[in-house]
């Protein structure tokens, strides 16, 4: 009997399986048939499918689509002008090196409300210009970046949410391309720029990942009002590298709890203006660069405020340093002593990192007061500021919770002397 | 004559083995890709075939993560004691020292740093590369120490100066 039913199941499965390899082919058989312009609304279901869109149409999801595909090739491949897509959820399953959830060539294309799930790429822009990309989210097995963009220039990304990728948004000999409002989390490199100029980054958040952004050989990037958050779960963390790169504009940004804060090497004509640097353990480290610009910046609780290898000629003026000490004398709101950071630590740890194990310990403190650095190796601040230049809001419930698991702890030592003796 | 110089050979041969069992040769150390990073571009290394590395005659290791790191790092830091410098088969991806390798510049191989120079562990295979990938050149380590290590693209280019030129070369990117 329980084989007649199991049979029977078979049979009715079976009856099931030709409709939905039938159902495959129908979009794309759709939007064979599409005129330029057209709208094709997809029916909520799955589809095992992979869709090649060559023409101006539009692609739409109604309720919950899921696009799926293991194979080699792309789930979706757009190119041509104009096409958009629209509420579709992606997934790739293949895992092949190149494996890319959709792939997009060709100029102005459309893609919002898509939801990625894939084990190497999320979205490839090869050669294309014009497209954006919006309200989408992307998530990856940490083996190819979520979005990657090969000679693309003027590009916008808004509001992705990116989690677990290799670079969240990489950017190749792309140019003018704006990227704005995503967030990008748990992944190696949050935004990723090489060789690429004229990028526009804005109010974008990049936490937990490796380093928060990273620009190489890149010439007038803007790096503006983002959060550089808790970049610190590797050795090599930071929240912005600046590698190679010439007048970059950093503005208006927060790096809190990063390893590094801004690591600027070999790169020049830069500015750093008004930025907060909190809770890092350096905030801003230099390393053979010169002529860049650190002004009106707010360190507030950093290990260590700023360090400089082989940099002397920077400009680094009246920001706000609250490990300095600080006398304003004529009250103009600048403190008359100089502050200077010490790159001794940092010279020395560069040769045999495993000094940092000594890192604060007396001894070496001693050692930095007798061994000064030379004084043009310093990374001086002529006139610190007196005042903050941005608000800071100190966190209240750390230390609160400290208070009340400190007094729990009292009463539960004094509730063992006193309840553990009355039993006897 | 012919005999003379083969058993030159022969005997050459047999004094480098000697050679060789005599040293501690220096092994290439593998890839943490959790924390290395390029000496000298700061980019994480990942263990794939552009991996290359240098070891310090005092053992320190240092990982790059394109050939054309490596050369970087060689041109900056003469004075530095080189005791062995490894590059990986394209294929294989097994290390290989730097004279034993074959290479392939190809400006359309996309590599980690741009520097487009791929690494083989034998000649027959890099011609075969070449012969299959338009616009290739073989070289030897020896072309490489030769060879003008700028990313080749236009926008790719390694100046610092910030003069006109720079503003030139990218009005004619576009």
């Amino acid at each position: 009997m329980k084989i007649m039913n199991y049979i029977m199941l078979l049979l009715v499965l079976s009856f099931f399986l030709p409709a939905v390899s039938e159902a495959e082919g129908t979009i794309q058989s759709k939007i064979n048939e599409a005129q330029k312009g057209a709208v094709i609304e997809i029916e909520e279901g799955e589809y095992e499918e992979t869709l090649v869109i060559t023409k101006p149409i539009t692609l739409k999801g109604k309720g919950e689509i899921l696009l799926r595909s293991c194979l080699s090739e792309p789930v979706v491949t757009i190119s041509g002008e104009s096409v958009t897509l629209k509420n579709i959820k992606v997934e790739h399953c293949g895992d092949e090196k190149e494996a890319t959830a959709i792939y997009v060539t060709g100029s102005n294309h459309k893609l919002e409300g898509i939801a990625i799930e894939t084990k190497r790429f999320g979205i490839r822009l090869d050669n294309a210009n014009g497209v954006t990309i919006k309200d989408s989210e992307i998530v990856g097995r940490k083996q190819g970046n979520g979005i990657d963009l090969w000679k693309s220039n003027q590009n916008k990304f808004e509001n992705l949410k990116i989690n677990n990728v290799l670079d969240g948004i990489y950017l190749e000999k792309s140019d003018g391309n704006t990227i704005h409002r995503n967030d990008i989390q748990r992944s190696r490199y949050g935004l990723h720029l090489m060789f690429s100029n004229e990028n526009v980054l804005e109010e974008n958040a990049s936490r937990a990942n490796i380093t928060g952004t990273m620009l190489m050989e890149s010439k007038r990037t803007v790096v503006r009002n983002n959060k550089f958050l808790s970049n610190n779960k590797s050795v090599n963390a930071q929240g912005l590298l600046i590698y190679l790169s010439t007048d970059t504009e950093v503005t208006g940004n927060e790096f809190i709890s990063n390893r590094v804060g801004i690591f600027i090497e070999e790169a020049e004509n830069n500015r750093i203006d008004t930025n907060k640097i909190m809770d890092n353990f350096i905030g801003v480290q230099f390393k053979k660069s010169n002529e860049n610009k650190v002004i009106r910046n707010t360190f507030v609780g950093n290990v260590n405020d700023a360090q400089a290898i082989e940099s002397a000629n920077n400009q680094v003026n009246g920001n706000y340093w609250d490990a300095a000490s600080k006398i304003d004398v004529n009250g103009d709101g600048k403190s008359e002593i100089v502050y200077s950071a010490d790159p001794y630590f940092l010279t020395l740890t560069n040769a045999v990192p495993e000094y940092q194990l000594f890192f604060q310990t007396p001894g070496l403190i001693l050692l930095q007061n007798i061994l000064k650095s030379p004084a043009d190796q310093l990374l001086t601040d002529s006139a610190p500021l007196m005042n903050m230049t941005l608000e800071v809001e100190k966190e209240k419930s750390t230390s609160f919770s400290l208070w009340v698991i400190s007094v729990v702890m009292i009463l539960s030592s004094f509730s063992l002397f006193i309840f553990g003796r009355k039993r006897r | 004559m012919k005999k003379k110089l083969l058993s030159f050979i022969v005997l050459a041969g047999l004094i480098m083995i000697l050679a060789a069992c005599g040293n501690d040769k220096a092994q290439p150390v593998s890839i943490n890709e959790a924390t290395d990073t390029c000496e000298t571009c700061n980019m994480a290394v990942i263990d794939n075939q552009h991996a290359t590395q240098i070891i310090l005659e005092n053992g320190k290791s240092m990982v790059f993560d394109d050939v054309g790191c490596m050369y970087e790092w060689v041109t900056k830091h003469e004075n530095e004691k080189i005791d062995a410098q490894f590059v990986r088969d394209y294929h294989d991806e097994e290390w290989i020292l730097v004279d034993d390798a074959t290479y392939v510049y190809n400006q359309s191989v996309k590599t980690p740093m741009a520097y487009n120079v791929i690494s083989f562990k034998d000649k027959a295979t890099a011609e075969e590369f070449a012969a299959e990938n338009e616009g290739s050149t073989i070289m030897t380590a020896n072309d490489l120490a030769e060879h003008d290590w700028k990313q080749k693209d236009d926008k790719a280019n390694h100046s610092h100066s910030h003069s006109d030129d720079e503003k030139d070369d990218h009005s004619h990117s576009h």
